[in-house]
């Protein structure tokens, strides 16, 4: 009996004495979807911008019609270190911020330039942010972005998100998150990159609206440049990321009118080699497409034709990627490609002298780019509409 | 729905003496051959017992023999006791149908004999055997010069009829269900199994109550080991009252004070015959239907009767289906405490919104919201089970708006709790046989669930399993054929295999004779009718 009292009382103490507990009801969080990361303006701090929900606002079900309330709540506190920064932010919030639902994560381009790897530490290092948050560089401030609103989502955030994904349309943007990223810091041999976003239109700032396009290039952890959308269909043909996008050549019948080809699906080769030191990277695009429509109106549908505008579209492809190799090898220094990893992969022996001085070789080496385009089919319909 | 309900007299009557009763004066004394003796003996047990019939006659045409019978009024057939044995000991009884001239010696073989035209006639020399029968609704007959009474069997008494059980509910299968009344029972079973193998050995518990328990299996198929068990267990209790078998199931379990069963129970006689036939032996315990099985594996509480009547494939659902209701019915407030307070992370986006939508501004954190609302439902349940009918719609329509609707809306609790209460109490009747020990369960983990989150569940469970795979009924492993694993017995544990492919019985209870019919039994074409 004294035992069974002993062992009930041990237990009751173990369940209730704990110290470490970080119990907490779902009215006493704020639920973060966006975090924005900026040099303090006033002061030598880091200013963080938090895009929070208001789960009152964004309720789907019941009758409460919330209107044209807004879904979030966006505050900017200061601090000396993000962690710092972010408890700063619960002396206005009334709640503690809960980053397990945190999407993006956008960087001020100030704070890229000045190199980014310890913005992102907390991020990787505390437990609740996750490492599949989208990572995005603004041209700009990232505070701006993050107060940005978007007509259709009622959290911009997750507007941000979809925009990432649906870039996979046209692959001229580069959908990196933080552990991508996070990959790319940490092993030689890759410069990271990250998906630009920024505000477009004019007006107002209230007005402006949010268009993630092209990519940020680093070097280590510092942004170096930018990227444009052909630029950067160029780098997803090398990495082997173009799912999707339009390919416009000029139609070989007449060539005042543009034809648009489509990609179906698309791969890349890269194939390393070291001759007597001298190192040489053949790169071979592998692409399959559709005819999706034509502007002029005669028949295509043969297969001298064809054959043409194969070698045209191979040729746009060519370009992206020769645009994208000059401006990151010879304008850059930054192997955002992933060379150096083919290299360690194919040569490891080599690769542990090369390591070393990777930076001061990568733009003296020789990129061969072979491309290979093909296509398919062309629709629906073989023949244009004839217009009488 | 009551009839006058006949019982035929007991086989095996009353002939072991009661060693231990609890009239001490009496015990084992012989009877008189001196009537008046007797007579007095008997006015004087039955003193103030309104309903005991004593009455005084005399037998034979010439030679008058004093006489007096027994019995109590209410638990015997009035017309047996008046047709089969007043009116051939006063009236028939004469020198021409007997063939000799009845004296106070051979009276009693020959009305034994010649006269009583009752099917089941037990001499007895004892005083407690006499009024034990009386007491068992039999009648006993006393004659002057003879210390040997005679027991007539002519037990019948008000009894409710066979009816469809209401706890066991099939779509398909036999509607009957076991009575009151033992006999019946024991006849429900007999008319299931009709083999001489089956077996019915009784015995009386109950120093006041005198309870009538059968102990039944099926001789070649159940293990001795087992019944002998069976047989010991029972005899050890020693009890004033046996009024159910509940009783006994607390005085035989393996594990007293666990909240899981280590004995089964059912109101079916077409599974208590299931269960036997798989060498399982049945308890029968007089004035109620419920019989209990031993040994009951914890595997038992997710099987049905109908599994067996329907469909292979759509009887495997059902019974996947019923663990996943268990699994739901033990965990799920559990689980949403554990979700709603440690570890946000795990819910998807738009669910977190929702409930943390939900949760503003409702008073309670979520571990005393679903204590309230889970304490609520037990008490409606309650109320509606116990509360006469008509009362008990009233009930449930209170108990739907309260808890359903007004809870919500004067925001008590949130609505996700409400559906997660419903879902909980729903799932919980999913798996009815183990109900109680679930709901006790519930309870634990939502407190473990409120203090720990998912690692206290964790703990909970590991537990539970552990405690469960160190259970044992009547020798057999509780948690078998799952744990120790054996892989023949599995084609009806999660799923119920076609009937021609589960030739042998479960291993663990069935093992002495295994093979239950003939290997290869799937229908297919005969061979004849190709080469036509």
């Amino acid at each position: 009996m004294k035992n069974c009292f002993i062992i009930c009382l041990a237990v009751i103490l173990l369940v209730t004495l704990n110290g470490c507990w970080n119990r907490r009801e779902l009215d006493a969080i704020s639920i973060v979807t966006a975090v924005g990361i900026d040099k303090s303006k006033t002061e030598e701090k880091i200013q963080t911008t938090f895009q929070i929900m208001k789960p009152s606002a964004l309720k789907t079900s019941g009758s409460s019609s919330s209107g044209e309330q807004k879904g979030v709540w966006t505050l900017s506190s200061t601090g000396y270190t993000i962690f710092d920064a972010t408890r700063n932010a619960t002396m206005q919030t009334d709640r503690k911020l809960f980053f397990s639902e945190n999407k993006v994560i956008v960087i001020g381009e100030e704070v890229a330039k000045s190199g980014i790897a310890p913005f992102l530490d907390f991020f990787l290092r505390d437990p609740e942010p996750r490492r599949l948050s989208w990572l995005l560089i603004a041209k700009g401030e990232a505070s701006d972005i993050i107060k940005a609103k978007h007509e259709q989502e009622n959290i911009p955030a997750k507007a941000i998100r979809g925009m990432i994904k649906a870039s996979g349309a046209t692959s001229t943007a580069v959908q990196v998150n933080l552990n991508d990223f996070a990959k790319c810091l940490s092993t030689p041999g890759v410069d990271p990159v990250a998906c630009r976003i920024e505000l477009i239109g004019d007006g107002k700032q209230s007005d402006k609206k949010m268009c993630v396009t092209g990519a940020a290039v680093f070097k280590k952890d510092k942004l170096v440049g930018w990227l444009d959308r052909p630029e950067t269909r160029g780098l997803n043909w090398v990495l082997g990321k173009v799912g999707s996008g339009i390919i416009v050549v000029k139609s070989p019948k007449e060539e005042n009118k543009d034809v648009a080809l489509e990609i179906i699906r698309a791969g890349s080769k890269i194939t390393p080699e070291i001759r007597d030191g001298k190192i040489t990277i053949t790169v071979e695009i592998h692409e399959e497409g559709n005819l999706a429509e034509q502007m002029s109106n005669v028949q295509l549908t043969n297969v001298e034709t064809f054959k043409e505008l194969e070698k045209r579209k191979a040729q746009v492809i060519k370009n992206e990627i020769n645009a994208v190799l000059d401006k990151a090898q010879k304008e850059w220094g930054t192997d955002i490609f992933g060379f150096g990893e083919a290299i360690h992969r194919k040569y490891p022996k080599e690769w542990k002298e090369l390591k070393g001085k990777w930076r001061e070789e990568f733009p003296k080496v020789d990129i061969q780019v072979k491309v290979d385009a093909k296509l398919r089919t062309a629709g629906v319909s073989t023949a244009p509409s004839k217009v009488r | 729905m009551k009839k006058l309900h006949r019982t035929l007299v007991h086989s095996s009557s009353n002939q072991q003496s009661e060693s231990d009763q609890d009239i001490p004066d009496k015990k084992g004394e012989p009877l008189s051959k001196d009537i008046k003796v007797n007579f007095e003996k008997m006015q004087d047990i039955f003193a103030n017992s309104s309903d005991a019939v004593i009455r005084r006659f005399e037998v034979g045409s010439d030679v008058k023999i004093g006489a007096f019978i027994v019995y109590i009024d209410g638990l015997v057939d009035r017309e047996i006791v008046q047709l089969s044995l007043m009116k051939p000991l006063m009236v028939d009884i004469n020198p021409t149908t007997v063939g000799c001239e009845l004296n106070k010696k051979n009276a009693l073989t020959i009305i034994k004999e010649r006269i009583l035209s009752i099917s089941e006639v037990n001499e007895i020399n004892c005083l407690q055997d006499a009024v034990n029968a009386v007491l068992s609704g039999d009648t006993v007959l006393f004659l002057d010069g003879s210390s040997t009474a005679l027991i007539a069997g002519s037990r019948g008494w008000e009894a409710r009829s066979i009816e469809t059980p209401d706890t066991e509910v099939v779509v398909r299968g036999s509607r009957e269900g076991f009575t009151e009344t033992l006999r019946t029972n024991t006849a429900l079973l007999r008319r299931r199994i009709k083999s001489p193998n089956l077996k019915f050995e009784s015995m009386k518990i109950g120093r006041q109550t005198q309870t009538d328990v059968i102990v039944a299996y099926i001789k070649g198929i159940a293990d001795e080991k087992i019944v002998e068990e069976v047989k010991r267990r029972l005899s050890r209790i020693d009890t004033d009252s046996i009024l159910e078998s509940g009783y006994i199931e607390e005085y035989i379990e393996d594990d007293p004070l666990s909240f899981l069963p280590t004995v089964g129970n059912s109101e079916k006689p077409d599974m208590v015959a299931a269960k036997m036939l798989e060498g399982r032996v049945a308890i029968l315990t007089d004035g109620t239907p419920f019989v209990l099985t031993v040994p009951y594996l914890f595997v038992e509480a997710f099987q049905s009767s109908e599994d067996y009547y329907s469909r292979p494939y759509y009887a495997s659902f059902l019974r996947t289906l019923r663990y996943i209701a268990f699994f739901i019915s033990e965990f799920a407030p559990a689980a949403y405490i554990a979700l709603t307070t440690f570890h946000q992370e795990m819910l998807p986006p738009a669910l977190l919104i929702n409930m943390a939508a939900s949760k503003e501004g409702t008073p309670f954190p979520a571990f005393i919201e679903a204590m309230i609302m889970n304490i609520i439902y037990e008490i409606l349940k309650e109320a509606g089970v116990r509360l006469p009918r008509p009362v008990g719609q009233a009930v449930s329509i209170v108990g739907a708006l309260v808890v359903g609707e007004a809870a919500v809306s004067a925001g008590l609790v949130g609505a996700p709790m409400v559906i997660v209460i419903s879902i909980t109490a729903v799932s919980a009747f999913v798996v009815s046989s183990i109900n109680d020990t679930t709901t006790i369960m519930r309870f634990f983990y939502m407190i473990l669930a409120g203090s720990l989150g998912i690692f206290g569940i964790m703990i909970g469970a590991a537990g539970f399993l552990t405690h469960l795979a160190s259970m044992r009924s009547f020798g057999v492993p509780y948690l078998s054929p799952i744990a120790p694993i054996s892989t023949q017995d599995m084609k009806d544990v999660f799923i119920r295999a076609p009937w021609w492919a589960m030739h042998t019985r479960p291993r663990v209870i069935g093992w002495k004779n295994l093979v239950r019919q003939k290997y290869n039994l799937i229908p297919k074409p005969n061979k004849d009718d190709d080469n036509k």
